[in-house]
């Protein structure tokens, strides 16, 4: 089966670019990774079957690398890490020039938690929640049986929900603006 | 004591009519508002328009054009310009360049016939112009 890239490239950039960005975090990363995804696509667009659908190929090919960037990455990403929870979230953390705001939106949302999750359950929820897939199609793109992807997915959520927890206890033992005793100044 | 490893397998997940997930209301909520994340997220880093296989030819072409053949035709304008601005060179006369040298203000009409120009006053200098005026089959020559 003979693969356009240029039509494929159109028709799927925006939602490999999508997926990217809440697998990396940051648009900068999401640009790279989304492209080299395109880039696997031209190169390899003969070893499409037809088997399956387009776009669950293209989301499979997304996923190699972005395991094969944290292995590789890992511990350029964990001093990042440092980094990234050391700085408050309007000070400029990358070399764009509004990275304050785009950081800030990212830590903002719930994908910032959903990073910390392991690989399996991370892009489970990926696939579920950000693109929208049916369980048969992530199955099929995790290349694991139906049930795992629902375990996956459902204690994914539940680790999601107890991290939020601990950082809700976290927050109210650290007020931000701790309460002044003003009585003295009367 | 006898080594006997139990698996332990992770809670199943419940399961409704048609095998969809039962998720309990908060973890249905989280779920929600990754979805809105998501597309929150997307829509505020937007996909940069893509190119097609041909205007990425096109871009390399413009690439290579600016920076191979920028450069070339510069540094080749840069050497025509200097070429130009530089001042004409006097022929070089070689008999010159082979004869000893001697002093600016001497002149020599003739091998053994060296009249110093400097020495001369300026009636002497007029005469021996009237001079060479008036025999000009002698040859003569003035070296510096």
């Amino acid at each position: 089966m003979r693969l356009d890239i240029d039509q494929t490239t159109q028709e799927h950039f925006a939602r490999i670019h999508r997926a990217a960005l809440v697998l990396c975090g940051n648009p900068w990363d999401a640009d790279d990774l989304a492209q080299e995804t395109f880039l696997v696509l031209a190169g390899q667009g003969g070893a499409f079957q037809g088997r399956s659908s387009i776009y669950t190929w293209l989301y499979g090919i997304l996923l190699n690398l972005d395991r094969r960037e944290r292995r590789r990455y890992g511990m350029r990403r964990r001093k990042l890490r440092v980094i990234w929870d050391s700085q408050p979230t309007t000070s400029a953390t990358s070399p764009g020039a509004n990275a304050a705001a785009e950081v800030a939106e990212w830590k903002k949302s719930l994908w910032a938690r959903v990073a910390n999750l392991p690989d399996g359950q991370r892009q489970a929820l990926v696939l579920r929640f950000s693109e929208g897939l049916r369980y048969e199609e992530i199955a099929e793109i995790l290349e694991c049986p139906l049930g795992t992807v629902k375990s996956r997915i459902f204690h994914g959520l539940g680790a999601l929900r107890r991290l939020l927890d601990e950082e809700g206890e976290e927050s109210r033992q650290l007020p931000a603006f701790p309460s002044e005793d003003l009585s003295h100044a009367v | 004591m006898q080594f006997d490893p139990k698996l332990i397998h992770p809670e199943e997940p419940p399961l409704i009519a048609g095998g969809e997930l039962d998720l309990p209301g908060d973890l249905a909520a989280l779920g929600e508002q990754l979805s809105a994340d998501a597309a929150h997220l997307a829509a505020c880093y937007p996909a940069a328009p893509v190119q097609s296989a041909a205007a990425g030819r096109s871009s390399a072409w413009k690439m290579y054009a600016a920076f191979v053949l920028g450069p070339s035709l510069a540094v080749l304008l840069v050497a025509v310009i200097v070429w130009q601005s530089l001042p004409e060179q006097p022929s070089v006369d070689r008999t010159a360049a082979a004869a000893p040298a001697t002093s600016p203000a001497i002149a020599t009409p003739h091998a053994g016939d060296t009249v110093s120009l400097v020495e001369l006053s300026g009636p002497e200098l007029e005469a021996l112009l009237d001079l060479l005026d008036r025999d000009p089959d002698r040859v003569t020559s003035i070296s510096f």
